[in-house]
């Protein structure tokens, strides 16, 4: 059976050509990325002597080379009407002309009305929005849109479909592309994230050696924090959801294809944002970007980081709508609510969740933005604005947003842990509405974000009450997967160990999220290392953990390898280790009243030893996750070759073969009993007309 | 099994109990504070020591023997089990929550005349190094708090002392801050004394302490304010009754008018037009609070004030919000206490407009 979401690399070495040649071209290759880079070096150094800056700035003048030169690698490599043929290239340089269009006419326009040409923050942001909008139109993503909108006949094919690497490039409405699409994505912002990360630790070993300027640890963490989270988290779980919600329900593709791809294609702009941010100035907010501060704080870098967390919400949004539909509407027969993998129930509370809440971020970032670019007060007490208001729409999106964040990770591991201990999950049911559960009670607590914050002193107290009754459902899934666990024939292999170890971070998560609920408690932690620590913990057991088990689960369906089980043996060990030399030492910090957020303190020894401490964390996750690197790329050309079902799951996408076909099942399942009925005599998850569904046969 | 969840829950629960992980309580609120931490931790500890031992266990007793390809005894499901599960932790987080909201409320001083009690306390429960609370004074002692970037100024409207640097209180007694902002949210936090409070403008929240021990502490600002947050401290002492009694009359008698009391301040006028300072060396004497009125003429370009220990510019002394002209901005900065000769300049224009900053 033919299959085309291959693995991107498949068709790379026939468009080389031959050994020898493929030498020659790549040293020549190399040659012009040097000189590409050098130019792009110089043209940046021009750029800032014009603006009146001075000529050498690292950062700008560093990455722009390292960008030209690649894009010249690139060029020189694959040939340069190759390179333009991918849709991605196209919008990327268009969006680039478009960016610069637009801030050519912005200060065109300024001039004309009398005003400086030169003001950072409306000619930038006009310029980020009409980059965007050329991006997306020369993409190709919205062509389909315009025709039904003209009225032509759209197409449901591409004229020449594309095969092999190039697809991941292009604009593809498959949702198996897509969902790859996103993920790789996220991973790929993943590294730069860590490393930001990794510079402001080191820096905090001992401020006073200048590793830093200190005026810039602010903004790295600020934009570590957007970064993750928007940037990493959500393009991630996306790619998860796209990719494996059909497939777990018996479904060919998602609801709507074309608007699939186009919530894709709004992350990369979004995480290029994030990231320019930096060379804007950054911003010293805080991710919480709260006003006055946000609104006032001069360096054009905050609006960066409000588009730019625009964008990624537009897609999330989207792609809620898809998946909400997908899942209400398109399940296979026999596939009733208490059928579905918890995955599925994870999936729908999220999206649910971002659904709804989105909004409110996008509006409070909107505010922000008209007052730095429109002097609007709508937090300026002096024009009649309540500094509060922006608090209170910021956080009642950002709490169910941490749902958003590991809801979908602890349904991984509701799913992933049944198969490695040849049980069914415990309390499947309590499991399954413990999610809904979980985003009902979270959209009311969200003010415990706030208890410091000057809101009237008795609305505290109702949030502490809702907060702590959110604990419950946690609760009941981390029980449940204890129970699950007890009697069971566990198989010790690297997606079970990184599940093990995330039931314990976030265990730790949950438990010291406790006294953060109870308001006097939070009135002195608020602010410290303890707030810090805890939500890594919940970040660590909730997203990263399982996301990696996810990988090893996952990676043999959709590339048809196993990956290496003792590089991944290693890199567990590793990255459990380094996790909780991160976490705990930060809650030790925390109570020890260490605040967050700054770039220096009083040289108490063991202040500095905790702080040592966790950038030795910081570093064993980073090699971590260098070995997960390299293992994905060795096992995607060496691995083991994967058979449908190499961990005799029961789920329906192990039903296919690895990599599924295009369309997913030859013939819908109908599905007679839950998943994972592992040791049930006689049960069976799903069959496909007379033929029984495989048992899980180890192969 | 039960005997190891026993000891590992017992164990851990009485850790918490006992070590004093929050240092240094220097405040009645504080001990509400921290007999209720010790009471959450050690229910987090009994929770994360049941949890763990199971899994633990299951890990290393529960494996599969090699070449068993079998499955496990498919054990779904028990409805007394997972009652039991939701139930008990319901009754305990809504009991934490009543408490909780008990401890706020003394915090608050909702109940005026009662005395303060912690919880283990009035369980009856020894936990050895806890102090005893103290009980509530007759009257509370106001002062008015504001924040701006990157200074506190204290005020005490009863003893008629309009700005002070320093906060002094005397021990034992209520205080009661009112906290304002004049610029962007800061927060007022010492953490000897427990609760902090933000600082918004155009609110004026309020927050009550009662100091129990006597000594220098600080006021740390606990809300990321920009580039000068790390360093905006205020220092504080608590001290007897009859030393604040005499730092009242001092401050006082040295003040005569509603500004500070001479000597503590200076105000220095620079502007930068031209892409240059108009002054190449500003003097001060040690320690005192520098006041720089700071007039950016230059119209589109930005500009900054920042003090440095030397042109090397790696040890920032201040380091002041970067305007584009033109504009008005004031920066505050206690000058070292050493003196000496530092480096001042432009950090947008670090090699053209630099100058000298002496310290007498």
């Amino acid at each position: 059976m033919k299959t085309v979401a291959d693995s991107p690399r498949a068709n790379r070495e026939t468009s080389e050509g031959s050994a020898e040649e493929g030498n020659l071209s790549r040293k020549l290759s190399i040659l012009i990325a040097v000189c590409g880079g050098i130019a792009g070096g110089g043209i940046t150094m021009l750029i800032r002597l014009g603006l009146g800056l001075h000529f050498w700035g690292t950062g700008p003048v560093l990455v722009v080379a390292v960008l030209t030169g690649f894009f010249a690698y690139l060029s020189a490599s694959l040939g340069l009407r190759v390179l333009l043929s991918l849709d991605s290239v196209r919008g990327m340089l268009t969006g680039l002309g478009g960016a610069a269009a637009g801030m050519c006419a912005t200060s065109l326009l300024r001039r004309a009305s009398g005003l400086p040409a030169w003001d950072a923050d409306p000619v930038l942001t006009i310029g980020m929005l009409t980059g965007v909008a050329c991006y997306l139109v020369s993409l190709g993503v919205l062509n389909d849109w315009w025709r039904w909108a003209t009225g032509a006949p759209a197409r449901e094919e591409r004229r020449r479909p594309i095969r092999g690497w190039r697809r991941y490039f292009n604009v593809d409405t498959s949702h198996k592309v897509i969902g790859i699409q996103y993920f790789v994505t996220g991973l790929c912002f993943l590294p730069f994230g860590v490393l930001l990360q990794l510079i402001g630790r080191t820096h905090m070993i001992d401020p006073h050696l200048g590793i830093l300027p200190s005026a810039a640890y602010e903004s790295i963490i600020s934009d570590h924090g957007i970064l993750m989270m928007f940037v990493v988290v959500l393009p991630v779980f996306s790619g998860l959801m796209n990719y494996f919600v059909p497939l777990l329900i018996g479904a060919r593709d998602v609801a709507f294809p074309r608007l699939n791809a186009f919530s894709f294609w709004l992350t990369p702009p979004a995480g290029l944002l994030v990231v320019l941010s930096l060379m804007a100035g950054g911003f010293d907010t805080g991710w919480t970007a709260y006003p006055p501060l946000s609104a006032s704080f001069e360096n054009p870098g905050m609006d960066f980081i409000l588009v730019g967390v625009y964008l990624a919400g537009g897609s999330s949004i989207l792609t809620a709508i898809n998946i909400l539909t997908t899942v209400f509407k398109m399940r296979a027969p026999g596939m009733s609510f208490f059928r579905m993998p918890v995955f599925i129930w994870s999936s729908i509370a999220t999206v649910g969740l971002s659904l709804v809440f989105t909004p409110f971020i996008a509006m409070a970032f909107l505010m922000v933005l008209s007052e730095r670019l429109l002097g609007m007060g709508f937090f300026n007490p002096s024009m009649g604005g309540q500094v509060l208001l922006y608090q209170f729409l910021f956080w009642f999106y950002s709490h169910p947003a941490v749902y958003i964040f590991v809801l979908i990770g602890l349904g991984l591991i509701s799913d992933i842990l049944p198969v490695f201990s040849r049980k069914p999950l415990f309390g499947y049911k309590g499991v399954a509405i413990a999610n809904p559960a979980i985003a009902i009670g979270g959209t009311v607590v969200f003010a415990h974000h706030m208890f410091a914050a000057g809101m009237p002193a008795w609305l505290r107290v109702p949030f502490m009450v809702t907060t702590l009754l959110v604990a419950v459902p946690t609760g009941v899934k981390v029980f449940a997967w204890t129970a699950t666990t007890w009697m069971a024939k566990m198989r010790l292999q690297t997606p079970l160990l990184f599940v093990f170890s995330a039931v314990i971070l976030f265990l730790v998560g949950g438990l010291t999220g406790v006294p953060l609920g109870i308001v006097p408690i939070d009135l002195y932690l608020h602010d410290t290392y303890w707030v810090v620590g805890h939500f890594h913990a919940m970040f660590f057991g909730g997203f990263l953990m399982t996301v990696i088990a996810a990988i090893y689960y996952w990676f043999p369906k959709v590339s048809g390898r196993m990956l290496s089980e003792r590089i991944g043996k290693w890199q567990w060990l590793l990255m459990t280790v380094g996790m909780f030399l991160l976490v705990v030492p930060m809650l030790g910090l925390g109570l020890e009243g260490m605040r967050r957020r700054i770039n220096d303190y009083e040289f108490a020894m063991h202040f500095q030893a905790l702080h040592a401490a966790t950038a030795v964390g910081g570093l064993m996750v980073f090699a971590g996750l260098v070995l997960l690197g390299r293992n994905i790329v060795m096992s995607l050309k060496r691995g083991p070759v994967a058979g449908d079902n190499p961990w005799g799951a029961r789920t329906l996408e192990w039903m296919v073969s690895s990599p599924p076909p295009e369309h997913n099942f030859d013939e819908i399942p109908e599905v007679l009993d839950r998943p994972h009925m592992h040791g049930v005599a006689g049960s069976v998850h799903a069959r496909v007309g007379s033929k029984q569904a495989s048992q899980g046969e180890q192969e | 099994m039960c005997l190891t969840l026993a000891v590992v829950s017992g164990g851990l629960a009485y850790l918490f109990l006992t070590v004093d992980l929050i240092p240094n309580p220097g405040s009645a609120e504080r001990i509400l504070i921290d007999d209720f931490m010790r009471i959450l931790l050690a229910i987090a500890g009994v929770v994360f020591g049941i949890v763990v031992t199971i899994l633990s266990y299951s890990l290393l007793f529960f494996r599969r023997r090699p070449g068993d390809e079998s499955d496990a005894r498919p054990t779904s499901g028990n409805s007394f089990l997972e009652l039991t599960w939701t139930i008990i932790p319901l009754v305990v987080v809504v009991i934490l929550s009543f408490q909780g909201d008990e401890i706020l409320d003394q915090m608050m001083a909702k109940r005026p005349g009662r005395g303060m009690t912690s919880t283990v306390y009035s369980l009856g429960v020894f936990v050895p190094g806890m102090l005893s609370p103290a009980d509530t004074s007759a009257r509370e002692l106001p002062i008015d708090v504001t924040a701006s970037r990157f200074i506190w100024r204290f005020a005490y409207p009863e003893q008629g002392i309009d700005s002070a640097y320093t906060l002094v209180v005397p021990v034992d007694h209520r205080v009661v801050f009112r906290i304002q902002s004049q610029d962007v949210i800061h927060s007022f936090w010492v953490q000897q004394w427990g609760p902090k409070q933000d600082a918004v403008p155009g609110l004026s929240p309020v927050l009550r302490i009662t100091p129990t021990k006597t000594g220098q502490y600080a006021v740390e600002c606990s809300q990321l304010c920009g580039f000068g947050h790390t360093n905006m401290t205020a220092p504080v002492r608590v001290v007897s009754n009859e030393e604040f009694e005499e730092w009242v009359e001092e401050q006082r008698s040295a003040a005569g008018t509603p500004s500070p009391p001479a000597g503590s301040h200076v105000m220095i006028d620079l502007a930068a037009s031209n892409m240059a300072f108009d002054t190449r060396v500003i003097t001060v004497p040690a320690g005192v609070m520098v006041m720089i009125s700071f007039d950016n003429r230059d119209k589109g370009v930005p500009h900054n004030f920042a003090v440095y220990e030397s042109p090397a510019a790696q040890k920032q002394i201040f380091v002041g919000r970067i305007i584009t002209g033109p504009q008005r901005i004031s920066y505050s900065f206690m000058a070292p206490t050493r003196p000496g000769t530092y480096f001042f300049r432009c950090d947008v224009h670090p090699t053209t407009m630099t100058g000298t900053f002496v310290v007498k």
